[in-house]
């Protein structure tokens, strides 16, 4: 029987994670760039959701989620809920992904990022009253080109650092 | 996950309408502070490099610079006392009691919400500065925003440009009053409800009215850009210009009612 051990390496990616998604632009940059940023905390949270099934779990993603809430300043319970499902939809499949390509790994990350920012766009609508827009379906794109990448960047660190 | 998800689906509805969460929220945010100055440290870190690494010369520029405009601004504030002496007197004369005084409190940004759909940034002071909700906040330039909720030693300040924001003006020429709105890009405000009538021409300064008591009375909001009057509809489309630097900004003041 192995000690569980490298639950940390998870920690801190998901810790880069979120700083990734609150460092912000300069202001020389356009606005619109912004709408691009990927959702890194979504992608991380799914990887190790199908890489180290075992290692995660439903509810402490919920929790981390209050977090994130704060910090991207959303309505407490929202984040949790959209790190809850990527977690989910990685846990149920992950039998599964991992046996598919690195293409195929993408299209499942960019159903489930989808899905996220789609309850967060509402989510945002119905209790923020900020105005809907379509941008939202913007970094879920981006972050599914960038997941064959992550997905490699995350898979390095993992042979350095076993997380079992 | 059905549980999660209905148990986070009842807190989004409690947060998104009632207070009841803020002490938890205050708490977290005390707790992940730090990230916003790890996420800001190139920033910060940048603006440090740039005064160490500051030459002599412009240094003496940068002080000549400030003395000049310190030398305007006393003369300025000179001026202003004498009017708020003789205002304070002409409002004794008509009866109705004196403006409150007013404090500020000096706050730096220390981070701006990475949803570019939201206009809200974080400020250094919090409760233990005694910043509240509700306060305003103002730039060099004019109103900024409104301290929407804040935690020990941060703050969340809603810009005037958020498409959830308004703030009553009135157009400091002709008295009129209305109401700008946020448009969700910095460089605009739409006026609401001007009838097609009504005295207001591009150029016009708006300044907060100070009615609804969420802001003070008397700051430069924006400048009118342009003023729209199709025959057809009953309203006027103005378009006006923030007076703060809201994109730009690093400095903002938290305006304390009632604490000079």
């Amino acid at each position: 029987m192995n000690p569980r051990r490298g639950g940390w390496l998870i920690f801190a990616t998901l810790l880069a994670a979120m700083l990734a998604s609150v460092v912000h632009l300069p202001a020389s940059v356009p606005d619109w760039i912004g709408h691009l940023r990927p959702d890194w905390i979504i992608a991380v949270l799914f990887y190790w959701s199908f890489a180290a099934s075992e290692r995660t779990g439903l509810v402490e993603a919920w929790l981390l989620g209050f977090v994130v809430d704060v910090l991207v300043g959303d309505p407490l319970g929202l984040n949790g809920a959209c790190m809850a499902g990527a977690v989910f939809s990685g846990q149920v499949l992950h039998e599964r992904i991992r046996l598919y390509s690195a293409l195929q790994r993408a299209g499942v990350a960019l159903g489930v990022l989808l899905l996220a920012a789609l309850v967060r766009e509402v989510a945002r609508v119905l209790a923020l009253g900020t105005t809907p827009s379509f941008w939202f379906l913007a970094a879920p794109g981006v972050t599914a080109l960038l997941f064959p990448l992550l997905a490699l960047a995350l898979a390095a660190l993992r042979r350095r650092f076993p997380v079992r | 996950m059905a549980g999660l998800c209905v148990a986070s689906g009842a807190l989004v509805a409690v947060d998104g309408g009632t207070t009841t969460l803020k002490p938890l929220r205050g708490a977290l945010t005390a707790g992940v502070f730090p990230l916003y100055y790890v996420a800001e440290s190139p920033y910060l870190l940048g603006n440090r490099m740039d005064h160490l690494f500051s030459t002599h010369a412009r240094l003496r520029d940068d002080v000549d610079r400030l003395e000049t405009e310190l030398v305007e601004l006393r003369r300025t504030a000179g001026l202003y006392q004498g009017l708020v002496a003789e205002n304070d007197r002409l409002r004794a004369l008509l009866g109705s009691t004196e403006s409150l005084p007013e404090g500020v409190l000096v706050a730096e940004i220390i981070a701006i919400l990475p949803n570019p759909a939201r206009h809200e940034v974080v400020i250094d002071k919090g409760l233990g500065d005694s910043v509240s909700t509700g306060q305003a906040v103002v730039d060099s330039g004019g109103l900024f925003g409104q301290v929407v909720q804040s935690a020990a030693s941060t703050s969340r300040v809603l810009l005037i440009s958020d498409t959830t924001h308004a703030v009553p003006v009135h157009v400091n020429r002709s008295n009129l009053r209305s109401i700008a709105a946020g448009t969700g890009a910095f460089d605009r405000l739409t006026l609401e409800s001007v009838p097609i009538a009504s005295d207001i021409v591009p150029g016009d300064l708006l300044v907060s009215s100070g009615l609804g008591g969420r802001f003070p009375f008397g700051y430069p909001v924006g400048v009118v850009q342009s003023v729209v009057r199709d025959p057809g509809d009953d309203f006027a489309r103005v378009e006006a210009m923030p007076s703060a630097a809201l994109d730009r900004s690093r400095h903002v003041l938290v305006v304390r009612e009632g604490d000079a």
